[in-house]
């Protein structure tokens, strides 16, 4: 007897394990991996499951645990993923040329030495700039460099800035993407001058005209949005100068150094905010932050030890404030947890290190802060340890993510 | 725009929607295990992050801060009491000092209280307190004084001191000010807010957090209303009966008004909205509780959970098993899935489909390497299902850069895989189906049958193929010849299948980067007769 079968609703009744050959529905089914029921269009039918795609391109150290959806703005500005990956440090090595890597932050080995090194050939302060996923070097000589993490290759020599002479003494920052702002303290010609670098066109773009005085930056320089900050040395005085990356003019945002101040060492952000770090004989070292008019002191500051003392950096890192501090042989690590109203001592240098070097390059790699000091390199992961203990033949400088 | 916090590994990281990640610097002396996974729970912009820190945290959702969540030691001397000038207050009070790290004027957290100081007995005197306790613990910065209005048990904020080293205050408030921004509850700490405990869960539910400590498994703590770092000692209650098993409370389901309490023996529920009418009750007895926190989700104030011996339903229509009448076996045999790991189990839902995603360890795994989708609108189960791309290891419904639903898995690679995406891939690798039906009886499941040319209709997918086989036989038939279908237009017709009394079809071996769109089929058959 003949006799048709049609069946239009696929599996429509889902799976069925429990009912027997005889008795399950025939638009069930016994297995139904990677199957799915499409309401978009699709109803009634069945189909492959959707693909799955990775939200997070640089993989997670470990499994993945817990997740947990914040509905608020990210406060966070992650580091790029791509800027993760090494930290990288060296030394002038006294000739050595010293360079040390490290994909974890925690476990390092030295890395190949860069071709056509000039001496020297770091940057001073840790002014190591990631551009377009290059970490830029610049040496103190005559040109600044591209450095290649992958490559370990020297990528740029440049000169000067043209009508303004020679790159003598000039300082990085990190203007934005594919951009490197240059600082230029002094050149050939007497004069001063602010510039961006574009790596795609090889070209540079003045900012700001001609700087209004002679003086030193010395990597005292940030960008702000669109505008750059940076503090130069006149007449014995330390002047922020504000300066728009898209135009605009030089302008002195103080006038003379601050009150119980007797210089600036540092420039930086905290969040959107411009900061300053200082020193002083008397007063001890501070934190100042831009409230749109004046540079106003954060909580208290620092002033154990003799001598002059300062805080030589900052960096925010999560709920706190690490700051660098030294006086007359004494380097440590101070934390605030309140915005500077208290410090606290996080890790006390000088009994680790040789009390004449107090030279400290930060940087954060993986969510942890990473401090090269002369002797050794430590990490603060909830508590400090000192991760590489290779003593170059000078002091450690520069300190750059790629 | 949204963000995530991500357990992976040892560390706790911040991850943007548009995949870019940092870690979150912790607060010092902190780790995060990898042994055990973080809870976390969402109150006052605050999200408290609890088993797997070494001590309770919290997290500050505007900043990206994070800070320990409780402060601890407490001061432990009481303040001095002396009656001082002229001044408003008039009859008996008691004092309590605690110590806070606050940020302007938020308080961060907050230790619990000194001793009482008192009674003091004034007549139109000020108060004048001496010896207030400081803090040994970095960060503090502030001392919150609090006392009772004449002859009260409730205590109130005087005032906060901004600093950690003053010692004396000279209060002359009076009962009438005093009461104005109304009581505080009393201050305590949580399971977890130093190493001798640990909070293992959380949720957030009528404006509290409610955690459950690893010590005393069967005590639900209560934090003070909107303020994550509060918890009273007298907002502690015991979900009955303790001392039942090792791992009391498993899991906690917050709905509307009612927060159900999982264990694995029963599940209850508290209901009340103060703390004086907070009350826990039992909603039903025997092995039908939840095994993991994981697996226990709420969907529109429906309760769903992995049991025992199945999927459990509690809402509206009451708590019903939901795997029962078709898929029983998955939960109730060792033939499809490792029960041993179901503790391990985790659950989420998947708002495009209106279905939640069990994940479990096939049998003989060792890895939640499986999972089965449940159709809230049909009520009916799909899967198992499987990846090649990575191992899972926790699932979670975020929400998207617009604040949509965006479920997700992790895995054990480090990455989180966003589901639900247009490709008909898992990164690179391919979606393998598997898609047996039933032995097809044609009602006459007796009757030896000749099966004639199949005709498929499907989607056309302008590309690539499928396999499918034929069963046809009786009920432990072997595959017979395999057809390739090709997907590249929208129907087909296939060779004669066969004879048999039964005829199951099984689709696989799809093409890579293809999508495969089943409509229906078509079978002509002829009764060849009894045999």
């Amino acid at each position: 007897m003949p006799g048709k079968f049609d069946l239009y609703a696929f599996g429509e009744a889902g799976v069925n394990v429990v009912d027997s050959v005889v008795h399950v529905a025939t638009n069930q089914l016994r297995i139904a991996q990677n199957a799915q029921w499409n309401p978009i269009g699709e109803q009634k039918g069945l189909c492959l499951r959707p693909g799955m795609q990775p939200l997070n391109d640089e993989a997670m150290d470990g499994p993945i645990l817990a997740l947990f959806p914040i509905p608020f703005p990210d406060p966070i500005v992650p580091v790029p993923p791509t800027v993760a990956t090494l930290a990288y440090i060296a030394s002038d090595g006294g000739g050595g040329y010293l360079w040390r890597q490290s994909e974890d932050g925690t476990t390092w080995a030295d890395g190949i030495p860069v071709p056509e090194q000039p001496t020297p050939w770091f940057s001073q302060a840790g002014n190591t700039p990631d551009v377009s996923g290059r970490t830029i070097w610049r040496s103190s000589i005559s040109n600044f460099f591209a450095f290649d993490g992958d490559a370990n290759t020297k990528l740029f020599g440049l000169d000067d800035i043209p009508g303004f002479g020679s790159l003598a003494g000039h300082t990085l920052t990190a203007a934005r993407t594919g951009l490197v702002l240059v600082a230029a303290t002094l050149d050939n010609a007497g004069d001063q001058a602010v510039a961006l670098y574009d790596f795609s066109s090889g070209q540079f773009t003045l900012a700001g005209g001609p700087a209004p005085s002679l003086g030193a930056i010395n990597d005292r320089i940030v960008t702000a949005g669109s505008t750059v900050w940076l503090v130069m040395t006149v007449s014995g005085y330390d002047i922020v100068y504000r300066i728009g990356l898209e135009g605009g003019s030089w302008e002195a945002v103080t006038t003379t150094e601050f009150p119980t101040t007797s210089g600036i060492l540092s420039i930086g952000l905290l969040g959107s905010d411009v900061y300053v770090t200082t020193r002083s004989s008397t007063a001890g070292g501070a934190v100042w932050k831009w409230d749109g008019a004046e540079f106003v002191q954060q909580g208290v500051a620092i002033s154990e030890g003799t001598g002059t003392r300062a805080i030589n950096w900052l960096v925010a890192l999560g709920g706190a404030w690490y700051a660098h501090y030294s006086a007359n042989s004494l380097s440590k690590i101070f934390v605030s947890v309140d915005d500077g109203a208290n410090w606290t001592e996080s890790l006390d240098v000088f009994g680790t290190v040789s009390p004449s070097a107090f030279n400290a390059f930060p940087t954060v790699h993986k969510g942890c802060l990473v401090v090269a000091f002369s002797t050794g390199i430590w990490r603060l992961d909830g508590t400090w340890s000192e991760v590489d203990s290779t003593d170059p033949v000078g002091a450690w400088g520069g300190f750059g993510i790629a | 725009m949204p963000y995530y916090l991500v357990h992976a590994g040892s560390d706790l990281n911040v991850l943007a929607p548009a995949g870019t990640w940092q870690g979150v610097s912790l607060p010092s002396g902190v780790t995060i295990a990898n042994s055990r996974r973080a809870r976390m729970a969402l109150l006052n912009r605050m999200v408290v992050i609890v088993n797997a820190p070494s001590r309770n945290l919290q997290f500050d959702a505007e900043t990206g801060n994070a800070y320990l969540l409780s402060l601890v030691p407490a001061p432990a001397t009481a303040p001095t009491l002396a009656e001082g000038a002229a001044g408003e207050p008039s009859g008996t009070y008691r004092y309590v000092v605690s110590f806070a790290i606050m940020q302007g004027t938020r308080v961060l957290t907050e230790s619990a209280w000194s001793p009482i100081a008192g009674p003091i007995t004034v007549a139109d005197k000020q108060i004048d307190l001496s010896s207030i306790p400081t803090s040994l613990t970095p960060g503090v910065n502030a001392r919150r004084i609090y006392r009772t209005a004449n002859n009260g048990s409730e205590y109130f904020l005087v005032t906060t001191i901004s600093d950690n080293t003053t010692t004396t205050y000279s209060d002359n408030t009076s009962d009438y000010d005093l009461a104005l921004i109304g009581a505080s509850e009393a201050r305590g700490v949580p399971p977890g807010a130093d190493s001798t405990d640990r909070a293992v869960l959380i949720t957030a539910w009528k404006d509290r957090l409610w955690v459950v400590g690893a010590n005393d498994p069967d005590t639900v703590h209560g934090s003070g209303n909107r303020e994550p770092y509060v918890w009273p000692a007298n907002l502690q209650y015991v979900a009955n009966p303790p001392g039942e098993d090792a791992t009391g409370v498993t899991a906690f389901m917050a709905r509307r008004d009612e927060l159900v309490i999982g264990k694995r023996g029963r599940v209850l529920k508290m209901i009340g909205d103060t703390p004086e009418d907070f009350t826990i009750l039992t909603i039903a007895e025997g092995h039908i509780g939840p095994w993991s926190q994981e697996a226990a989700i709420v969907v529109r104030d429906t309760c769903y959970w992995l049991a025992e011996d199945g999927v459990y339903e509690y809402g509206p229509n009451g708590l019903v098993n939901l795997a029962t009448t078709d898929v029983y076996p998955w939960f109730t045999t060792d033939d499809y899935f490792n029960r041993a790991l179901w503790d391990q189990a985790f659950m989420k839902f998947n708002a495009r489909f209106n279905q939640i995603e069990l994940h479990l360890a096939a049998a003989g795994s060792t890895d939640i390497d499986r999972w089965v989708s449940y159709d809230l609108s049909r009520r009916r189960w799909l899967g198992p299902h499987q990846t090649a791309a990575f191992t899972p290891t926790a699932g979670a419904a975020l929400i998207d850069s617009a604040s949509m639903n965006q479920p997700v898995m992790g895995g054990d690679d480090g990455v989180i895989w966003l589901q639900n995406q247009s490709t008909s891939l898992d990164g690179t690798h391919s979606i393998a189906i598997d898609w047996l039906t039933p032995q097809f009886t044609m009602n006459t499941p007796d009757i030896e049958k000749y099966f004639g040319q199949l005709a498929l209709i499907h989607g056309n997918e302008g590309t690539g193929s499928v396999v499918l086989t034929p069963y046809p036989g009786d009920i432990n038939a072997t595959a017979s010849v395999p057809y390739t279908v090709s997907l590249n237009t929208d129907r087909q017709r296939l060779a004669r299948v066969g004879i048999g009394r039964l005829l199951a079809l099984r689709f696989d071996q799809l093409s890579s980067d293809t999508n495969f769109r089943l409509y229906g089929l078509e079978l002509p058959f002829h009764e060849l007769g009894r045999r």
